[in-house]
């Protein structure tokens, strides 16, 4: 059991990360994470060795959170805990940080909740295809689609990114002015 | 006309694109800008940061997969064993059908069809009808020694003809078709070591019992993971 302990800690946080860019959610990330190792534990006797283990976690996690986006629930139900993520938020006021550090930790933060605000499938795709490194093929796959939707739904959610961002950092811009006409 | 952004991600991703979109974005100063702004988004979504999950994450894990496999021999096996004596209970009538002379050959006594569906009498209370040949006085030990042997090793013989199980088995599964094995061979063990008294029928009657009502768990366990497999 201690080697499943040791398994558990190295891929978990590759495997809830996934999970949580994918879903939003903590809670939903955290029992995709608890799926993903049952099965991983469940099946590890079985694993052919063909392939990287990492990568056949990685899919496990991976399809657990597509089943979930297609479900019923996911799609009418609204989550416990929407737009609760705020990754590295913790890391704001360390003092000791190189000058510059503050903004690139806001461009992260920014960056993340422009990725919230697309929709699932849009998400789903950039984050498997520019973070995990899925192909566009292995992507229309898992998604029961082409590679062609793959493709044009990278290039909606870059588009629809860089929109999101432009406009909060117009948002900031405003609020910028506000602060400097109130003084 | 400018690449679209489905071009420029292409071209980003090394991936073939047109020869005539390639020399445009050469030339194109606006098009290297989104194409520059398309790489940097790259970077910086691989440059977020890795997300932790709680600490207690592997502990509810193993809690988790404590609880999964309980289930299966509390809730399914029983339903599974009824299944398994109902197939059980087809094989061997067919069996009986195929070689009617079978059991006065081994000199046993000749039983009527529905008796032959004895096996079935070591599922338990949720399984199919009661067989007409049961009693209460059978299961309790009426049985003649000879037909518990020989219902063991008809079960056996069922195990055997069954395909072979899937390499990839769940935890549950593998758990439950192990702690029957396990207690299958401790029954053996029990049989081996002598524990049989010759002067106590019941003794043996009651091992022989446990091992068929074992080996009946078993072989629903193998049956569902067969049908599993043909599905």
């Amino acid at each position: 059991m201690q080697a499943h302990a040791v398994l558990f800690r190295t891929f978990s946080p590759a495997v809830y990360t996934l999970a949580q860019r994918m879903l939003k959610q903590p809670a939903l990330a955290d029992e995709i994470l608890q799926e993903t190792f049952l099965e991983v534990l469940g099946k590890i006797s079985g694993f052919s060795g063909k392939g990287q283990f990492a990568a056949w976690i990685r899919r496990i996690a991976v399809n657990k959170c597509l089943m979930h986006l297609r479900s019923a629930w996911s799609r009418h139900g609204v989550g416990l805990e929407a737009g609760e993520t705020a990754p590295g938020s913790g890391e704001l006021a360390d003092p000791g940080r190189p000058e510059g550090f503050a903004e690139q930790v806001q461009a992260r933060l920014d960056l993340s909740a422009a990725l919230e605000r697309l929709n699932d499938t849009s998400r789903t795709v950039v984050w498997l295809h520019d973070v995990e490194g899925f192909t566009h093929r292995e992507i229309g796959e898992l998604m029961g689609k082409t590679a062609s939707f793959s493709k044009s739904q990278l290039a909606r959610a870059h588009e629809r990114l860089q929109g999101f961002l432009d406009g909060s950092s117009k948002e900031d811009e405003k609020t910028c002015m506000r602060v400097l006409k109130s003084c | 006309m400018h690449a679209s952004t489905e071009e420029l991600l292409s071209l980003r991703d090394g991936e073939a694109v047109a020869e005539a979109v390639v020399s445009h974005v050469d030339d194109c100063e606006q098009c290297q800008g989104t194409l520059g702004r398309l790489s940097m988004m790259k970077t910086a979504l691989r440059s977020l940061p890795e997300l932790a999950p709680a600490d207690d994450a592997w502990q509810r894990v193993l809690a988790r997969q404590k609880s999964v496999a309980m289930p299966i021999r509390r809730r399914f096996v029983p339903q599974l064993v009824g299944l398994a004596a109902s197939v059980l209970a087809v094989a061997i009538v067919l069996q009986v059908l195929d070689d009617p002379g079978r059991r006065a050959v081994r000199g046993m006594p000749e039983q009527p069809a529905s008796n032959n569906q004895l096996i079935t009498t070591t599922a338990p209370p949720t399984a199919t009808a009661q067989p007409a040949g049961m009693s209460a006085s059978a299961a309790a030990g009426g049985i003649p020694l000879a037909t518990l042997i020989s219902e063991s090793q008809q079960l056996e013989r069922t195990l055997r003809a069954l395909p072979r199980g899937p390499q990839v088995v769940s935890g549950g599964t593998a758990g439950t078709i192990s702690e029957l094995q396990d207690r299958i061979a401790m029954v053996d063990y029990q049989m081996s070591m002598g524990q049989l008294d010759e002067n106590d029928p019941d003794v043996a009657r009651r091992l022989w019992q446990e091992r068929i009502e074992l080996m009946n768990s078993l072989l629903a366990v193998r049956y569902a993971q067969a049908q599993q497999v043909s599905f």
